[in-house]
């Protein structure tokens, strides 16, 4: 064995078969923990921008605050905030307009992080009469640069204390419209952008104003007594088991809305209580698949380093067949024999696959790098942030995918050394110590 | 022509050789598939592209708009290389159905059908006035009222097999439009006075161009009600942009430099007559017009290009392991060779030649076999759906319609080339090791 | 005798190889001639350096010192492309353990030097005449009936006499041997040597390199090799 594992050491070309099973698992981990990552921050951008769970009944409902107050009395709730959508139009000057989402929010002061905020502030808004004040997503006010993908921040902040004028407007909830136009005003508010945002989520930073709720309300239901609320986002106690406080949720909506709103029974149950993460779950499964046919894809193509292992070995028994037949000759067993093959198998695999996680750790954790060199040097602009959703490539390694690509790694190697190991047994020491 | 005699022999005899053989194929077979598909993709999305827009924009990005449109039509229709124009007017509008509580944000463009028809493919893309574009405008429940086209996906649900459940006959449908009217320095013309205008439209039909960004966010209107939306339609009146259409036999950028030439000398004979809307107008090709959303495309496409160069070097990488090998073993046949004159460069030739055929034999193989399974790739699709409820594109989130198979003849023969080109560059380096073997040292009894 | 009786002719050769560290010198100053129309046995023990000297003669190696010379021509001034000429053409060799291409039949191994020495029209114009020329060798060698079969399906004595076919298809002006029984019995090997003296009266120059005496002596001239000098 000892002299096996000298002889195999020196041969360069067994390095050639550890290369490509690190090559093979880095580009596996690689894809892998993209995807993974990228998954994930789709699902925690959700997240973070509506909470764990969702109450959204069929329609607009008041008396939203008593509701808020019995969900954040129970065990499961640590804080829940009402909000209010709604599309408009937003004129920032001279010819430009743009399609936004209106969102009122109840949090509207302490929503976004000094780090969101392009003031780097992170006080609340001070508020005036003459006008409301919001906050405006980024992309709704600049565009990225087409080549670097980023935002002048300088001038993204001279529009912080600008006046625009916004329009929208929703008939209210117990008329019904025979005639469409009738009762039904278009609602315009000036509004006084506060800060600027820049969550790193394409479609928050393009699309959407941020009103408190309150303002929101006044501007699509002037003159109404009571606030409205569209939504509930509900933040979870950690540790708390999803089910069980869907349930308790919903148990809390039902009692909620039959005393206080005297829903029929039908709109208490088609209310959609669902987690962000069952919201987004058909885009999930989608991605999931994605990655899916790109690893089997991959996957095929990294069979080569199986190959390669099988050539390799199959190559080293064939021209040293005449010291296998001496060793065997000199009472070695046929299982000892096969180990030093299986047994080198199992190195290249582990060695392979270590290096292989190594590498992927590296690129991956490095991908944004990696991405800005190639841009520097081919002037090539790999992920866009309008077309990927998020302005960063999302770089964590998805160590439960690489530990089941390695495992996957030593498997394929051991499989690669087994038909040379088996030549490797069934040589006959006589048919080849004899001279031809 | 020992050379084609020992390549073919070996490739026969020697089993590793098989191994080669089928590796350039796997790899061949992914890459046609896998290409073929992208290529297609991008290819049919330029296509629905270029039938949106036509062959030229002469436009502003501006929601102002620019004036004097007219004058400049004239112009070009009296030239040579235009076929057709048709004005246009975009904005950004609220859109609320009755029915429903909210309004919705959308892109409005007001077009005369007819005229924008003859330019782009819109015609093509209505569903009940496909017959006469004329009356796209006319619901046919009541034809006095004045009608607007949906964007498809706005109206409609797409199913699993991404076919939508059209109506027989469009349904009574009012759309309530506003739009912020502007004057020509971008300020709000209605200021104090609501600050919008609002009118309503009647569904009339839907546009299915098969760019999602287009038929889940543009609704249609007639061509002046668009302009008075605006605001464009004052003593001098404005549009947002002028789709061209080229004769057939005209190239696009010569058309292109042409309409380009055409408005500078228009707005240096308009001297400073709104000079400040007129030089915010470009003149583009479609191309260029969509470049933002046809770089996205390419960009898949390089990718995917790129990530599938690895699997040719997973080919070189295999070849030269191949190569490796069989050249271990035929060392005595180098030294017999050259012991009978066979030069250096002819044994690498010979190598060579077996390379070339392994990459010929498995990229023909690998070919077949990618054409024969893009052939029934959709089949195959429906079967895998009919059984495993597996999807590659879920129809209801792509706007993706079968899955393109039409193999570019361009496209393969690079695969081909460069599946050669693999295969000889991982036999170079065991062949070049080949060739420098002494004779004596390969013909000694201990080599055998 | 004048220079142009010697068809080839070796002068002050040496030759060493490294073993590991240590060098070892295997020719240290061999001279020898030979004439056209001599069978010539070169004999030695194991490691006297025979099958070097004769590997250096048919310029399938080269001495680190000394000149060998083939009809007047210095091999060491010829370059890499006449010397492939020269193996082609000019030489034909045999080795002990045949050394014939698995992959080709006995007849392809046998016209294979003529095919090596043609392009592929040379080869379309000429295949029929080296077809021809190649059966013939074989028909006189007894292998006419296994023309189509591969080498392992040969005897050992048979596949020395494609091996000497082979030699032979070019029309060599030299040709050596090298043991060229030493993988036969007794039996097939004098069979192989009936070939050589057959060959050698109709005018084939032999250099046989043997360490059995007995095989020398069939040889029209013996020279023996001993501690890389001939004796």
């Amino acid at each position: 064995m000892f002299l096996w594992v000298r002889y195999l050491r020196k041969k360069k070309i067994v390095f050639l078969s550890i290369a490509a099973v690190a090559l093979s698992a880095a580009l596996l981990i690689v894809v892998s923990s993209l995807f993974s990552g990228f998954i994930n921050v789709f699902e925690q951008s959700a997240v973070e921008a509506m909470g764990d769970i969702v109450l959204e009944p069929p329609g607009k409902f008041s008396k939203y605050e008593e509701l808020i107050r019995r969900l954040e009395q129970s065990s499961v709730v640590e804080q829940a905030t009402a909000t209010l959508s709604a599309q408009g139009l937003l004129h920032l000057g001279k010819g430009n307009v743009r399609g936004v989402e209106i969102w009122g929010v109840s949090n509207l002061d302490t929503r976004f992080s000094r780090l969101e905020r392009v003031s780097g502030d992170e006080h609340p808004v001070s508020r005036n009469e003459q006008s409301a004040c919001g906050f405006v997503g980024i992309g709704v006010v600049a565009e990225p640069d087409e080549e670097t993908d980023e935002y002048d921040f300088e001038t993204v902040k001279k529009m912080i204390g600008q006046q625009a004028v916004l329009t929208t407007g929703a008939a209210p909830e117990d008329k019904q419209e025979k005639d469409p136009t009738s009762d039904f005003k278009r609602r315009t508010v000036r509004v006084a952008i506060a800060d600027v945002v820049f969550t790193g989520v394409y479609h928050l930073d393009k699309k959407i104003v941020y009103l408190s709720i309150e303002e929101l309300q006044k501007v699509l239901y002037p003159g109404g007594n009571e606030g409205v609320a569209g939504q509930i986002q509900i933040k979870l106690r950690a540790g708390t088991e999803t089910d069980a406080a869907l349930a308790q949720i919903r148990g809390v909506w039902e009692t909620f809305a039959a005393e206080h709103l005297r829903w029929e029974p039908y709109l208490i149950r088609t209310t959609a209580i669902v987690t962000t993460k069952q919201m987004q779950s058909r885009y999930v499964a989608e991605f999931r698949k994605q990655m899916g046919v790109l690893l089997l894809i991959f996957g095929v193509v990294s069979l080569s380093a199986v190959l390669l292992i099988f050539c390799i070995f199959y190559m080293i028994v064939e021209t040293r067949q005449k010291d296998i037949a001496i060793i065997k000759s000199c009472g070695a067993t046929n299982g000892s024999v096969a180990l030093i093959f299986i047994g080198f198998g199992v190195c290249v695999g582990l060695v392979g696959s270590a290096a292989g996680m190594i590498l992927g750790d590296i690129v991956t954790r490095n991908i944004n790098t990696i991405e800005g060199w190639i841009r520097i040097i081919f002037g090539l602009k790999l992920w866009k942030s309008s077309v990927y959703m998020f302005s960063k490539i999302p770089n964590e390694v998805n160590w439960d995918g690489a530990l089941i690509i390695a495992l996957s790694a030593i498997i394929a190697a051991v499989v690669g050394a087994l038909i040379p190991a088996i030549i490797a047994v069934r040589t006959r020491p006589v048919n080849v110590l004899r001279y031809e | 022509m020992y050379k084609i005699i020992l390549s073919v022999r070996y490739l026969l005899k020697r089993r590793i050789s098989y191994l080669a053989f089928l590796a350039v194929a796997l790899c061949v077979f992914i890459v046609v598939v896998v290409m073929t598909v992208i290529t297609g993709l991008v290819r049919d999305f330029k296509v629905k592209n270029h039938k949106w827009v036509g062959d030229c924009v002469v436009g502003t990005e501006s929601l102002v708009g620019f004036p004097y449109y007219e004058d400049f039509i004239t112009k070009l229709e009296e030239s040579d290389i235009i076929d057709s124009v048709s004005a246009v007017v975009k904005s950004y509008a609220l859109v609320k159905n009755r029915g429903l509580q909210e309004s919705l944000g959308v892109e409005i463009m007001g077009i005369d059908p007819v005229k924008h028809s003859k330019v782009t493919g819109f015609g093509k893309t209505l569903y009940h006035r496909r017959g006469d574009v004329s009356e796209a405008f006319k619901p046919a429940y009541d034809p006095n009222l004045v009608g607007c086209v949906v964007g498809i996906d706005k109206w409609l649900m797409r199913d699993t097999n991404g076919r939508y459940s059209y109506e027989v006959s469009p349904s009574e449908a009012a759309l309530l439009v506003s739009c912020f009217p502007l004057t020509s320095k971008g300020a709000l013309a209605k200021a104090g006075t609501g600050l919008v205008n609002t009118k309503t439209f009647y569904y009339s039909d839907t546009s299915h161009s098969g760019l999602a960004a287009v038929d889940s966010s543009f609704i249609y209107l007639p061509f002046e009600e668009a302009q008075l939306l605006c605001g464009m339609a004052g003593p001098v009146k404005r549009i947002s942009a002028i789709h061209i259409k080229f004769k057939p036999d005209v190239k696009l950028e010569k058309g292109c430099g042409k309409v380009s030439t055409l408005w500078k000398r228009f707005i240096e004979e308009k001297g400073e007559e709104q000079a400040e809307l007129l030089d915010t107008v470009t003149v583009q090709s479609w191309k260029e017009y969509r470049r933002a959303f046809i770089a996205a495309m390419e960009k898949e496409q390089t990718l995917l290009t790129i990530m599938f160069a690895f699997v040719g070097v997973t080919t070189v990488f295999i070849v030269f392991v191949v190569f490796y090998m069989i050249v271990s073993h035929k060392s005595k046949d180098v030294g017999i060779l050259k012991s009978i004159g066979v030069s250096r460069l002819d044994i690498i030739e010979l190598f060579s030649c077996f390379a070339f055929l392994i990459g010929l034999l498995g990229s023909a193989a690998g070919v077949l076999a990618g054409r024969l399974f893009l052939l029934k790739i959709n089949k195959i699709e429906d079967l895998l759906f009919e059984h495993f409820e597996f999807q590659l594109w879920d129809r209801t989130m792509y706007a993706i319609s079968d899955i393109p198979n039409a193999v570019d003849s361009k496209v393969l023969v690079v695969i081909i080339v460069t599946a050669i080109a693999a295969c000889l560059a991982g036999a170079f380096l065991p062949s070049w090791q080949a060739a420098k073997l002494e004779v004596v040292e390969t013909l000694q009894v201990s080599q055998l | 005798m004048s220079k142009d009786d010697y068809i080839l002719k070796a002068e002050g050769l040496y030759k060493s190889y490294r073993m590991g560290e240590a060098g070892v010198s295997v020719l240290r100053g061999v001279d020898l001639a030979v004439k056209k129309g001599d069978f010539v046995a070169i004999v030695g023990a194991s490691g006297s350096g025979k099958s070097t000297l004769l590997h250096i003669l048919g310029a399938l190696d080269r001495p680190d010192k000394g000149v060998v010379s083939f009809e007047g021509s210095d091999l060491s001034r010829v370059g890499e492309r006449e010397l492939n000429k020269f193996r082609n053409k000019m030489v034909g060799f045999v080795f002990q353990f045949y050394h014939l291409l698995d992959e080709l039949s006995v007849l392809e191994n046998v016209f294979l030097p003529a095919m090596a020495s043609k392009s592929v029209f040379g080869w379309l114009g000429s295949h029929r005449w080296v077809k021809s020329r190649a059966r013939k060798l074989l028909s006189e060698l007894g292998l006419s009936e296994r023309a189509n079969h591969k080498p392992y399906q040969l005897s050992g004595g048979e596949r020395q006499r494609v091996a000497i076919g082979r030699a032979l298809m070019n029309e060599p002006r030299i040709l050596l041997a090298d043991e060229p029984t030493g993988n036969l019995d007794s039996a097939t090997g004098n069979g192989i040597l009936n070939v050589f003296e057959r060959l050698n009266k109709a005018g084939q120059t032999i250099v046989m390199v043997t360490h059995d005496e007995r095989i020398a002596q069939k040889a029209g001239r013996i020279i023996t090799l001993a501690d890389g000098k001939i004796k």
